[in-house]
């Protein structure tokens, strides 16, 4: 009884609560890391095959200079796949997190100017086979890919690679609680 | 480090660069690395129509002077002058459209609502005549178009002139 039992079942609980927290971020982590990666997977496989028409949506933002936007729509595919094979794999996680936000940032500028400038554009972000959406649904689903890549991008530097199992929150407790 | 990061990740930028343009490059038919836009590769496409050799005179129908001006009462008749614009202008037949084959792909898609209202039209084409081949190429490429009746009126620009015809710019 006393002050040393109530401060060890403190420490308990704000263990248990912590741990919840850390299932909480590792889950969705985990769900938000296969999601993107499977978006960009997708946008860069039905992209890979046809370049030509890829390249007709760059020109039509307006912004790369002609000799740039061939290799750029040969080389964006490629980069998609492979940034997302990354952020689905251990080590590398946390470079793909980072290049695919290096990417949607740049997607989410485009969208911007061209919304700005009312260009009449075709985005071409998952091929010509899906039915185009207004430039404004583009930025906004963009945007919210950006936000998910700034925080796998921060939580996988936050932990070092472990298992979902692998103990959490194991801290010391030295007895009495510091509140 | 956010920078380090930074960097690697232009590093697999150019190395998807590289990547891309060396899967091109091995591809059966590799994107030419120019861009092009929709209508400049419809312009090149229609223009290579024209390449190769000119088909010969004799698989062609041809007409001559007299035959020709029977031939401009036809309702629906299309006059194409293969000549450069500059010589359309400077005079053509009365009636003629300016179908070069200098510039046939910009030329056809500009006479294109016109020319494809009816594919089985009459459709006559001059040069200067002599030994231009420019109106059996051009009447090449339209019958490879879909057009189906297509003549080469061979005296051209200089028999019409020679008979003191009328003439229009």
């Amino acid at each position: 009884m006393g002050r040393m039992d109530r401060g060890e079942s403190a420490d308990r609980s704000v263990r248990i609560n912590e741990h919840k927290s850390a299932r909480f971020y590792q889950y969705s982590e985990y769900l938000m890391r296969l999601l993107i990666a499977a978006a960009f997977a997708y946008a860069g496989w039905s992209k890979l095959g046809d370049p030509v028409n890829f390249a007709d949506s760059i020109a039509s933002f307006g912004l790369l200079p002609r000799a740039a936007i061939i290799p750029f729509a040969l080389a964006l595919p490629l980069y998609e796949i492979v940034a997302a094979a990354m952020l689905l794999a251990d080590r590398p996680r946390r470079l793909g997190a980072l290049a695919l936000l290096v990417v949607t940032v740049v997607f989410c500028a485009a969208l911007a100017q061209a919304l700005m400038r009312g260009l009449d554009i075709n985005c071409g972000c998952f091929g010509p086979a899906l039915t185009p959406t207004s430039p404004s649904i583009d930025l906004l689903r963009d945007i919210v890919i950006a936000a998910a890549c700034v925080f796998l991008y921060w939580r996988a530097g936050v932990r070092t690679a472990g298992a979902l199992t692998a103990p959490q929150s194991e801290r010391v407790y030295t007895g009495a609680s510091d509140k | 480090m956010l920078i380090r990061d930074l960097l690697k990740v232009a590093a697999l930028a150019l190395l998807c660069v590289a990547a891309g343009l060396a899967r091109n490059f091995f591809r059966a038919a590799p994107v030419p690395l120019e861009y092009r836009t929709p209508q400049e590769r419809l312009i090149a496409d229609l223009s290579g129509l024209l390449d190769g050799p000119a088909p010969q005179l004799t698989s062609m129908q041809t007409v001559d002077l007299d035959q020709f001006r029977k031939l401009r009462g036809t309702p629906g008749l299309i006059v194409i002058d293969a000549r450069a614009a500059s010589f359309y202008s400077a005079g053509h037949i009365p009636g003629a459209l300016n179908l070069a084959r200098a510039n046939f792909g910009a030329d056809y898609l500009r006479l294109r609502p016109t020319l494809e209202r009816d594919k089985n039209a009459p459709v006559v084409v001059y040069c200067s005549g002599g030994a231009c081949h420019d109106s059996r190429m051009v009447a090449g490429a339209l019958m490879e178009l879909g057009f189906t009746n297509v003549t080469v009126f061979t005296g051209g620009w200089d028999a019409w002139t020679a008979a003191n015809q009328q003439i229009a710019q």
